[in-house]
């Protein structure tokens, strides 16, 4: 039977309500939120940043809320967070090596090892390796930046990956890399759960998202007046 | 008049506890420089208080050397006894680190503040959480380890250069005889007082660092806060680096 990730049951919150989902390893769920807000919420909610009104937050087998902090920091060192957050005082390599450095569950060798191996995806990896690592998140296009979240989840081998509205307000061909990155993220030992934030109604025919064969999808419901 | 008189002081006693429980995290959160993203920050911080404020604090100390120099040969005369016991206790106990206290609260209490304080209008904070990184750990301990290490290495530095190059320039215009000056000088300073200006110069590297990070952390997530982080940490750290010296000052009475 497949490790449940995580998983929610009847959340509600105030920009939300009844949100159910289950996330297995090696699974992809997207979720279609009506604003950026309320997919933040959700994603606030889901790894313990706010408590919801009510309902049960599983992470990695565990209540979130009721863990001590300490250790629902600790659960956060499993997940990888894309599609944003890169800290804007620290270059690209230093935040693409980030989490999997103050965690200590790598050596600083195999990071460097993964990374190299991540950029190396890429088509246009020398490139990245001069001028992209070592320049400021500010000074990158949006899709870069969310490449740079993708590969930080590929230091970090987490598992659970959170790509917050990673395949939003983008073209054709950038959608198409970091769908790319994303797939060849899930093929790695052990395969990680993906969870992907998607603003807009689901029912609009996205072929993008339909393309990456998730296992399920919800639309997040907005609480009634 | 009494509802504003309370609401004034609420907002400074939360700004003390703020402040001094930015302290207490941080010294009870030492064990996480051993993490390299950690470490890597505060040798970051080391060097921009520290290393990148070795020019302007030699420019002061030297300004300061020289006026002080200058104007005790006219008030006291060229008694070399009265001239050392002066730039002992008026410049290298009280002046020189009180002066490298400010300097360091200009340029790195400022920058601390207005950078906090933009992470928390970006979400970067949110991001750090989501990382797993405990914002405490990662921003507060390197910026209070960074500056209570570098506020007293460069006031040592700047007594070092008060004492040794302003009678050296004041000797170009006023009659000074430097060996005799420079010896009774050095004789003077007893180890004691060499530990408690140390020991100042931490307590006002923990306080800049903590009244920065306060004001910059705790401001609402809104642009037009980044400004005023920084300007409420330069009066705020202006305030307490006063209040902490007057301690000091009742102490080593």
């Amino acid at each position: 039977m497949p490790e449940v990730i995580a998983s929610i049951d009847q959340i509600s919150t105030e920009s939300f309500r009844s949100a159910t989902m289950r996330l297995e390893a090696g699974t992809l769920g997207i979720v279609v939120t009506s604003s950026i807000d309320q997919g933040r919420d959700f994603v606030d909610t889901l790894l313990g940043l706010a408590a919801p009104e009510q309902g049960v937050v599983r992470l990695l087998g565990q209540p979130l809320y009721e863990l001590p902090e300490s250790r629902r920091l600790a659960l956060l060192a499993q997940v990888g967070h894309a599609g944003g957050g890169l800290i804007s005082n620290l270059k690209i390599w230093e935040n693409v090596s980030l989490p999997a450095l103050f965690h200590p569950t790598s050596t600083p060798d195999e990071v460097e090892a993964r990374l190299i191996e991540a950029i190396g995806q890429l088509p246009n990896k020398e490139e990245w390796m001069q001028k992209r690592l070592p320049a400021l998140p500010d000074t990158l296009s949006r899709y870069a930046q969310r490449m740079a979240g993708l590969i930080r989840c590929a230091a970090l081998r987490p598992r659970l990956l959170v790509a917050e509205f990673l395949l939003d307000d983008l073209e054709g061909e950038a959608i198409g890399r970091l769908v790319d990155m994303l797939a060849w993220l899930r093929r790695k030992e052990p395969p990680p759960a993906v969870l992907l934030l998607h603003l807009g109604a689901a029912t609009a025919g996205h072929s993008t998202l339909q393309s990456l064969q998730p296992d399920w999808m919800i639309q997040l419901e907005k609480p009634t007046p | 008049m009494r509802a504003s008189h309370t609401h004034v002081l609420g907002s400074i006693s939360s700004f003390f506890r703020l402040t001094a429980g930015i302290v207490v995290h941080a010294i009870t959160h030492l064990d996480a420089l051993r993490r390299r993203p950690v470490m890597a920050v505060t040798y970051k911080q080391v060097y921009f208080t520290g290393i990148q404020a070795l020019l302007p604090a030699a420019f002061a100390a030297v300004a300061i050397g020289f006026i002080m120099e200058t104007q005790m040969r006219g008030l006291l005369g060229s008694g070399i006894e009265l001239n050392v016991k002066m730039l002992k206790l008026v410049v290298l106990r009280e002046f020189a680190p009180l002066f490298t206290a400010f300097i360091v609260l200009g340029r790195s209490g400022a920058a601390i503040a207005s950078e906090l304080a933009a992470m928390k209008v970006q979400g970067e904070i949110r991001s750090l959480y989501l990382m797993g990184i405990d914002p405490g750990e990662y921003l507060l301990v390197p910026r209070v380890v960074g500056c209570a290490v570098a506020v007293p290495v460069l006031t040592f530095y700047f007594q070092a250069i008060v004492a040794g190059m302003g009678p050296a320039l004041a000797s170009v215009f006023v009659e000074i005889d430097l060996g005799p000056y420079y010896q009774a000088l050095f004789a003077s300073i007893t180890l004691q007082e060499l530990l408690v200006s140390a020991a100042k110069s931490i307590c006002f590297g923990l306080v800049i660092a903590a009244a920065a990070c306060s004001s910059g952390i705790y401001v609402p997530p809104s642009r037009i806060w980044i400004p005023q982080a920084a300007e409420l940490a330069v009066i705020r750290g202006f305030l307490l680096l006063l209040a902490t010296d007057a301690v000091f000052a009742l102490l080593t009475l």
